[in-house]
């Protein structure tokens, strides 16, 4: 089984971290595929300009020094690591009502996707590509943060668009996902290393399997299950020298979740 | 602070001797000949760093009247080991390289480099004998690219006093607060870096695509999570003669680069003219204690001119009597400021020896018409 997560974003958007620093991070923690999706937000609304004007999207002038970094970063993770990298993106919608707001996850991506128009177009335009479709944390988390409620409002009607549902993003567990029989995938949306503890995807597949293309084809079948992933959050960089060995050790839970394979 | 951080960056004004042996490629993209190519270009055969280094030249055509100037010192100069490429030559085997033109030019050298370490300086630049062991002390493990701030230095007509004024005063504390607190910036003068760490996004290919390829340079390396570092000690830019009307377009250029880049940046520019902030603070103080706003505006400003003339001095290398006209130019630079900026904000087009470009959002080359 390969450890997974498939929801990271770097500095190339709102994330911490540079890529080579999150390829470390994971590698050094035992993962088996990770997927580093930067949001691409709509270049024709405000947000969306705001965000680009805070250089927090990718843009089509940052797309392709974004792939190319992913593309030597892979490389490199599986020389290091035998870990696969696999290049995404997060379609960002956002709107002032939680219920226009939507962010699709793209693995496995090739081309710049524009974020602006139709979802459905969004949706073909990344599965032309030969992309996993995923609808991030498309339920309330419950807290009072910027919620995306629009794929879930649609999920009848854009089911047969989309490869996964997120059943578990960061610490939260979405329920109704679980119950809905739809397929699904679990990941952190991880900003900064802090966050690390959380839901993660086991892909079933052996060690000599763990190519992209066979991951991703994984996701479609559905050959995964769900864990909750303990991090040991780091001592600040002193006191590592007076408790050596508790610098991040992650562990898993026992299995806690649907496995739906 | 700017003139604070930029003296405490250039603090260390004897250069520290390299003790690595990192031997560099010096790459030299050229185009026209300027009266002070010569000199420019001999300085860096009489370099005398540390480890080996070699030079390699980039001219479009050998009818270039730099092909002949290049020829002649490496005829004159046969301890040091230089070449000479011509890019047209070559083109077809480069056609992955995107519209920019010195990149354009740079290709085939860059490919043929024997060493790692390559050091892209622009043929207006002049150097010390130590100037590479002064730009690879500055590397450490995490180091991207080393850039240098530019001094710009031998200036002639109102147009070079001008740019002098600017490259000396506001861009060289702009850069040094900048790399300090803020992004990295860099100077395409002046990029030392690894081919290989180039590489790890792309290297000219994805450079090549922006007119700023120095900006572009130290994004990307900031991207990998690695710095951007300034050397100890300036680099000096030989301005030469120039006309207002070639202070006027090199600062269009300048002003859509940025703007296309950063434009939140950009839209901030305003506030970090004199004037600006002066009778803002003015106003302020007036309306705290009532202090006069005359008074303190033209306190403000002499304040700014002074630490301005300070950092001129100390980076021009200039004669007395040019010194001395420093406050007609700084007025006049400060004065153009906004009108410059307001007239950056209308177009998107940037004029490049020859070439009309525009620039798309990002900085991406999106068009070009040759002119000549």
């Amino acid at each position: 089984m390969i450890l997974s997560d498939f929801h990271i974003h770097s500095n190339f958007s709102d994330g911490k971290h540079s890529i080579p620093e999150i390829i470390d991070f994971y590698g050094s923690r035992g993962f088996g595929a990770i997927a580093i999706t930067d949001h691409l937000c709509e270049e024709s609304t405000f947000l969306g300009k705001a965000a680009a004007y805070l250089e927090r999207t990718l843009t089509p002038a940052t797309f392709p020094l974004y792939l190319e970094i992913l593309r030597s970063e892979a490389e490199r993770a599986r020389k290091q690591y035998g870990m696969t990298v696999i290049p995404g993106v997060e379609i960002t919608k956002n709107s002032l009502s939680n219920h226009r707001s939507a962010h699709i996850v793209g693995l496995g991506v090739s081309e710049f996707t524009r974020a602006d128009g139709p979802i459905e177009d969004i949706l073909k335009h990344l599965k032309n590509q030969g992309a996993v479709t995923i609808a991030a944390h498309p339920v309330s988390t419950g807290k009072l943060e910027k919620q995306t409620l629009h794929l879930w409002d649609r999920k009848e009607e854009l089911a047969p668009l989309f490869d996964a549902w997120e059943v578990g993003s960061g610490r939260h567990f979405f329920e109704e996902v679980a119950r809905s029989g739809l397929p699904m995938v679990a990941s952190t949306d991880l900003h900064r290393f802090s966050q690390m503890t959380g839901w993660k995807t086991f892909v079933h597949l052996k060690k000599s399997e763990r190519k992209a293309e066979a991951i991703l084809d994984a996701i479609r079948s559905q050959k995964v299950s769900f864990h909750d992933y303990h991090d040991v959050i780091p001592f600040p960089r002193p006191a590592l020298d007076l408790f050596p060995g508790a610098h991040g050790v992650g562990h898993l839970d026992a299995v806690s979740a649907a496995s739906s394979a | 602070m700017g003139t604070w951080t930029l003296f405490r960056q250039l603090r260390a004004l004897k250069p520290k001797r390299s003790l690595t042996l990192l031997p560099v490629s010096v790459l030299k993209p050229l185009k026209g000949a300027d009266p002070s190519l010569r000199e420019n270009l001999e300085s860096f055969f009489l370099l005398d760093p540390v480890a080996p280094f070699e030079l390699l030249f980039s001219v479009e055509s050998k009818k270039d009247p730099a092909y002949a100037v290049a020829k002649e010192l490496i005829d004159a100069h046969s301890q040091v080991e230089a070449r000479i490429f011509i890019s047209n030559e070559t083109a077809d085997d480069f056609a992955h390289i995107g519209m920019n033109p010195k990149l354009k030019n740079l290709a085939r050298s860059y490919e043929e480099a024997k060493y790692d370490l390559v050091l892209i300086s622009d043929s207006n630049v002049r150097v010390d004998r130590d100037e590479l062991d002064v730009l690879v002390s500055a590397l450490t493990p995490k180091t991207g690219l080393v850039t240098s701030i530019v001094a710009g230095t031998h200036f002639k007509g109102l147009g070079g006093f001008l740019e002098a004024v600017f490259l000396n005063t506001f861009y060289a504390r702009f850069m040094a607060l900048s790399n300090r607190y803020a992004k990295p910036c860099v100077v395409g003068k002046s990029m030392l870096f690894r081919r290989s760490t180039a590489k790890r996004f792309g290297g000219l290919k994805i450079l090549s695509q922006f007119l700023a390829e120095d900006f572009m340079a130290g994004e990307s390396v900031h991207k990998l999570g690695l710095q951007v570092k300034v050397a100890s000690r300036p680099v000096d830019q030989i301005i030469g003669r120039h006309s207002f009307g070639d202070f006027w377009k090199r600062h269009l250029r300048w002003g859509r680069i940025r703007k296309a880049h950063a434009p939140l940046a950009f839209c901030f520019e305003p506030f970090s003219n004199s004037a600006v902030i002066s009778l803002i603070g003015a106003c302020a103080l007036h309306s705290l204690n009532e202090m006069s706003i005359g008074a303190v505006f033209a306190g403000s400003l002499t304040l700014w001119g002074a630490l301005d003339w300070i950092q001129f001095i100390r980076l021009s290398k200039c004669s007395l009597a040019q010194n001395l006209l420093f406050p007609i130019g700084w007025i006049l630079r400060e004065s153009l400021a906004i009108p410059l900026w307001l007239r950056i904000l209308s177009g998107n087009g940037v004029d490049w020896r020859g070439n009309r470009l525009i620039l798309a959002r990002g900085g991406l080359l999106s068009e070009t018409r040759d002119r000549s």
